[in-house]
């Protein structure tokens, strides 16, 4: 994946700039699109078909990955599932509609540029998507495959918000620092 | 009644200014709150931010989840 200082981020004129090499853009897009599968509800998206099918190649590999991008809210199995059920569908709804307007920028040439008022879609759909490729407990020295991705989705991610807060403390990833 | 405690957890994925940010912004916490809510979150391994209802505490949960952050609930025995 592209070195972190290959990508730049500033604001000009309302907008994120974020520049990128342009190899970068159809990476994120295949990034966002992955996510927005995930967590698309058949009937919900238009896509029902394709998600169906997606799922059913990979039914095991598809649960497991929903699992790290929404982990027990509870200790409690019974409390939970209970959580899914009243929240589930309303934060893949949301995620699925923010991944999809972040999608919508992808698709120009040249420099990204977001409005900052939407920069928050970039925050989250950027600090979701690293769970596609890895766990929340996965440790630098067991690095599994993605791994890179991951870590340039959160450097990105990293960039915009202090991009945007510059006043933001600096530090490193949460369990280095 | 029976409180709620939204508990922030240490992990290996998210930069410290990050969780700053997303516990000010979204966690509803003042941004010296949320600078020593992260600092205790990487000493101690988690934190609660807050303790309230099971209904409020499960929405903090959902929209801090919503950035990726491990927000758990539990009850609080306080």
């Amino acid at each position: 994946m592209t070195a972190p200082e290959e990508v730049t981020v500033k604001v000009a004129a309302g907008h994120l700039v974020i520049t990128t090499p342009g190899r970068v853009p159809q990476a994120l897009r295949e990034t966002v699109r992955a996510l927005m599968l995930c967590v698309a509800d058949n009937g919900l998206t238009g896509v029902g078909l394709e998600v169906a099918a997606m799922r059913r190649r990979h039914s095991k590999a598809h649960r497991q990955t929903l699992d790290r991008l929404f982990p027990p809210a509870y200790r409690s199995s019974v409390l939970s599932a209970r959580f899914e059920l009243r929240h589930g569908a309303a934060i893949r709804a949301d995620l699925w509609s923010a991944a999809e307007r972040v999608l919508a920028v992808l698709d120009g040439p040249g420099p990204i540029r977001v409005p900052v008022d939407a920069a928050d879609d970039w925050i989250r759909v950027l600090g979701t998507a690293r769970f596609l490729y890895v766990d929340r407990r996965d440790r630098p020295g067991r690095a599994p495959d993605g791994a890179a991705m991951s870590a340039f989705l959160g450097d990105v991610q990293l960039r915009i918000v202090t991009t945007l807060r510059p006043e933001l403390p600096t530090g490193e990833i949460l369990e280095e620092a | 009644m029976k409180q709620w405690q939204v508990v922030v957890h240490d992990d290996a994925v998210n930069f410290y200014a990050v969780v700053v940010d997303v516990l000010n912004r979204v966690g509803g916490l003042s941004y010296d709150n949320a600078i020593e809510a992260a600092k205790r979150i990487q000493e101690t391994g988690m934190v609660a931010i807050s303790s309230t209802s099971q209904h409020a505490a499960e929405l903090t949960a959902v929209r801090l989840r919503g950035y990726g952050l491990d927000a758990t609930i539990a009850w609080s025995k306080s």
